[in-house]
């Protein structure tokens, strides 16, 4: 996945160092003559420059759905993308000449540089994240693991059927009331939510340690060969399920932390279309 | 050994059976499609388990990590008998006695009951948020397009509907400030459109000078020669919303981009040097010097003249004889009251920030030592500095009423004399004196005068009383005007045939000797006067003392100076300097504009 960093022998990093580093210098030399802002005409220049860069970026969310074209490769273009991205900074940096205040021009710089970020946090995660969650999945898929799931939570109440009321109801509720997932912090945070009812008391069930501990305690007491052999079974399972929950939340994170970021970085880049608009269209309207 | 797998597939009500054979001791149970008996579950493993036949029952033999239910417990492996039943993820299978000539058979009933998956019952997945990135792209981008844009621009098309967006927490044009205003420009507000008049238009000079009506341009029109391109935007040196505390904190290559040329002032035709850079490149200063303009070597008027300061015979001609050396002597020098040690400051007092200097007067800087006084009778007594008629008047005047003051000396008790006893005069006179003395003041008038006086008054008190004060005024006048205290500092000239033969060449001293830069002594109070004016060393009025370009440079250096003060060229010159011409605005045409002016330079 990291090969789009690394494209082309870093053909696009160069151009954008080249970019950058040759714009720079120009801006420490020329002196317009007043106070460096985006009004000189190197400050023109380095609007144009941004503003036709931020076009350009935007097309790259209607040009890796184009699966028929045959200009570059999506790779190539996604290289391109994080690259010029990211040398877009300082172009636009460059551009506000140091001036900010709390105005629509640098309300688009801001939201340029909340879109920028947010790409450099995707282009870590599209680098990191798949190896961690290919590690955490071991060689299975999540769907296996729900099944699994499922599996072992037969198994448990079909082995919890006859053991004392009050551990078979609390056997039921540790499972009907393992929580997964959730709302988005749910999702985020991977917090384990899970909880049981043992004799009308509700405790929480952290990695199923709740449970497990009341059946163990259960376990020092019986004497019965077979009850034994049952409730050491039934400890088992849950520790099973456990394994499994553990993994599929940090999948469902990592899943999260994969998806979440483009939801910021897409809207954010439209406002800042617009932000732009009202910038360029602004600035010539009082001219 | 032959063993029949029976199928057991739910169908209605009922259960359809399928039917395998298979020779051998041994039956795979998993998902695979190798498998003798097949579990098409995706939580059975591939090779789960396999049940292996003897004679008088089977055993089932799972593969590692794997278990089966059998008796209500997790086992790995088991021995099970005909009528046990183990269980797989649901799925039943039970032994049952051989028929048909099959040692046994293995019954094997699939369930169907299909739970939801776990995964359904939980959100787990990024879909089940709900984030879409199109629609809040959408409504990001509407709500900053109609915010910052659409709604100001509608205020920009209806000024009217501009102030009740400004009146309302509505978005206004006040969100597209590119930057503070300067501070004398904050009055403006937030109404853009005083200086943005037309959209899509840059801000006009008009604009500027709706306020700014007195502004006056670098170069008179008179001045611009054919290859000269003014400035002619007020905008292309002045960007406001730059966040600066001045609109003219600008480099000095505004002015180097022309001044790198010499250029000639064909009003004063005078030539200025090219300059690019105080310390490095930058002609010796010019210095606007008055000249007197004589008509018959008499002084009929003054004159600015343009002269360079690196001139070694420039000389000033005020007609005023001084020598600050002698009036600078350390150890002091007499005065009325006794020795005195004079301060440069003691005269030269400075104005409007010490941009200028007060003016000196007789009156006010010399008089207190240099009294004009002219009858040692009467020392407290001095004659107006003025005219030359107005002194000998004032003389005449005093002698006459003199010679009646000492006729009145036997009615000393008289109170009327007393009530006009204003003279001290009276007490120091010295009895017999005037009597011996008489017969030489009287021949300082010639006998035609003193005949006339006798003709005229033909009373021998008259007479003599008009001969004894003008022959004494006329003898003071002599003292005064050519020994004494006028000839001292003026330069005098003399007309006998003139009523008053006596006139003093008029004197102007230069108030402003660099009128094309700003220099302010107030800057420069740390340093002593004489760091830079040579004063004590100057014994003739004619030296000018104004210290040149090298006297500066000693402290101040150009915009790249590291170890001098860094100064551009409007630290000192004022690029709206000129004299009478407004921007872009002939004098002809603008004379109710150039009324407004209140100061003028003196040049």
């Amino acid at each position: 996945m990291e090969q789009f960093l690394s494209y082309a022998n870093g053909r696009y990093l160069k151009v954008s160092l080249f970019l950058s580093v040759f714009l720079s210098i120009i801006y420490v030399m020329h002196e317009p003559g007043q106070p460096k802002n985006g009004g000189t005409w190197f400050g023109y220049t380095l609007g144009t420059i941004s503003a036709v860069l931020i076009i350009w970026l935007m097309y790259f969310g209607r040009r890796k759905r184009d699966y028929f074209s045959t200009l570059g490769t999506v790779k190539g273009w996604l290289s391109a993308h994080v690259y010029l991205g990211s040398s877009l900074l300082i172009l636009a940096t460059l551009h506000t000449g140091f001036q900010f205040g709390l105005n629509v021009h640098t309300l688009a710089y801001a939201l340029m540089c909340i879109a920028i970020f947010s790409g450099f946090y995707g282009a870590w995660t599209y680098v990191y994240l798949p190896i961690k969650k290919r590690e955490n999945l071991k060689t299975i898929s999540a769907e296996e693991y729900y099944l699994s799931i499922e599996d072992v939570d037969r198994q448990i109440i079909k082995l919890a059927k006859d053991l004392p009321e009050s551990l078979s109801l609390m056997i039921n509720s540790a499972i009907e009331r393992t929580e997964i997932g959730g709302n988005l912090l749910e999702q985020l945070s991977a917090e384990d939510k899970s909880c049981l009812i043992y004799k009308d008391e509700l405790y929480a069930n952290v990695d199923q340690s709740g449970c497990i501990h009341l059946l163990v305690e259960e376990l020092s007491k019986v004497t019965e060969q077979q009850r034994a052999v049952q409730l050491k079974q039934i400890i088992d399972l849950f520790g099973r399920r456990k394994k499994s929950l553990k993994i599929l939340r940090y999948h469902i994170k990592t899943n999260v932390l994969l998806k979440l970021w483009l939801n910021i970085h897409v809207p954010v880049s439209f406002a800042l279309l617009a932000a732009l608009m009202a910038h360029i269209l602004s600035v010539f309207i009082y001219w | 050994m032959k063993l029949l797998i029976r199928y057991l597939k739910k169908q209605g009500q009922s259960y359809a059976t399928e039917e395998v054979t298979v020779t051998g001791d041994t039956l795979q149970i998993g998902r695979g499609t190798n498998q003798h008996i097949l579990l098409p579950d995706p939580r059975v493993a591939l090779e789960h388990a396999k049940l292996v036949a003897y004679q008088d029952g089977c055993k089932i033999v799972t593969a590692s990590g794997k278990d089966v239910l059998f008796n209500r417990l997790m086992v790995k492996n088991c021995a099970i008998s005909i009528g046990d039943v183990i269980e797989l993820s649901g799925h039943k299978i039970t032994l049952l006695a051989g028929e048909n000539g099959c040692d046994f058979v293995v019954q094997v009933k699939l369930s169907t009951a299909k739970q939801e998956p776990i995964q359904n019952r939980y959100q787990v997945k990024f879909s089940d948020l709900k984030l879409y990135k199109r629609s809040w792209s959408w409504i990001f981008f509407l709500l900053v397009f109609f915010a910052c844009l659409l709604i100001p621009i509608s205020g920009v098309i209806s000024p009217s509907w501009m102030e009740t967006l400004r009146e309302s927490p509505l978005p206004d044009d006040k969100q597209w400030l590119a930057g503070e205003l300067i501070k004398p420009h904050k009055f403006i507000g937030d109404d853009c459109s005083q200086c943005h008049q037309k959209a899509f238009q840059p801000t006009t000079n008009e604009a500027c000078l709706t306020c700014h009506k007195t502004i006056k341009q670098h170069v008179p029109e008179v001045n611009v020669t054919e290859d000269f391109v003014a400035v002619e935007q007020c905008t292309s040196c002045h960007k406001e919303h730059n966040s600066r505390e001045t609109l003219s904190e600008y480099s000095q290559q505004v002015c180097v981009d022309c001044h790198v040329e010499a250029s000639l002032d064909k009003l004063e035709q005078h030539e200025y040097g090219s300059a690019t850079d105080f310390e490095q490149h930058h002609p010796s200063f010019s210095i606007s010097m008055l000249k007197p303009v004589l008509e018959n070597k008499v002084t009929t008027g003054w004159d600015s003249e343009r002269l360079l300061l690196n001139n070694v015979d420039l000389k000033e001609q005020s007609n005023l004889e001084f020598s600050h050396q002698l009036h600078m002597d350390p150890k002091g020098i007499k005065s009325a009251t006794g020795e005195v040690q004079l301060a440069c400051v003691d005269c030269h007092v400075p104005a409007l920030n010490g941009l200028e200097m007060k003016l000196i007067t007789m009156e006010d800087n010399c008089q207190s030592c240099h009294q004009l006084t002219f009858d040692p009778d009467d020392p407290k007594r001095v004659v107006p500095h003025g005219s030359p008629a107005d002194v000998v008047l004032m003389m005449r005047e005093y002698y006459a009423f003199r010679f009646i003051y000492q006729n009145l000396n036997n009615d000393v008790d008289n109170p009327i004399v007393k009530a006009g006893d204003l003279y001290s005069v009276r007490k120091v006179r010295r009895p017999g004196r005037d009597e011996r003395l008489r017969k030489n003041f009287e021949q300082s008038l010639n006998s035609q005068t003193v005949a006339a006086i006798e003709k005229l008054t033909k009373q021998t008190v008259r007479t003599e009383a008009l001969v004894w004060a003008e022959s004494r005024a006329n003898q003071a006048a002599i003292d005064i005007f050519e020994r004494q205290a006028c000839a001292v500092c003026h330069v005098m000239t003399k007309n006998e045939d003139d009523e008053v033969p006596w006139q003093v060449e008029p004197v102007a001293l230069t108030k402003k000797w660099l009128p094309k830069a700003d220099f302010t002594h107030h800057g420069h109070q740390t340093m002593a006067c004489v760091d830079c004016h040579e004063a004590d060393k100057s014994d003739l009025s004619s030296d000018v003392l104004i210290p040149d370009i090298e006297n500066c440079q000693q402290c101040h250096g150009g915009l790249e100076s590291k170890n001098l003060i860094p100064n551009t060229c409007i630290d000192c010159h004022d690029f709206h300097q000129a004299k009478d011409h407004f921007f872009r605005q002939l004098t002809h045409a603008n004379q109710h504009i150039k009324s407004l002016e209140p100061i003028t330079n003196a040049h």
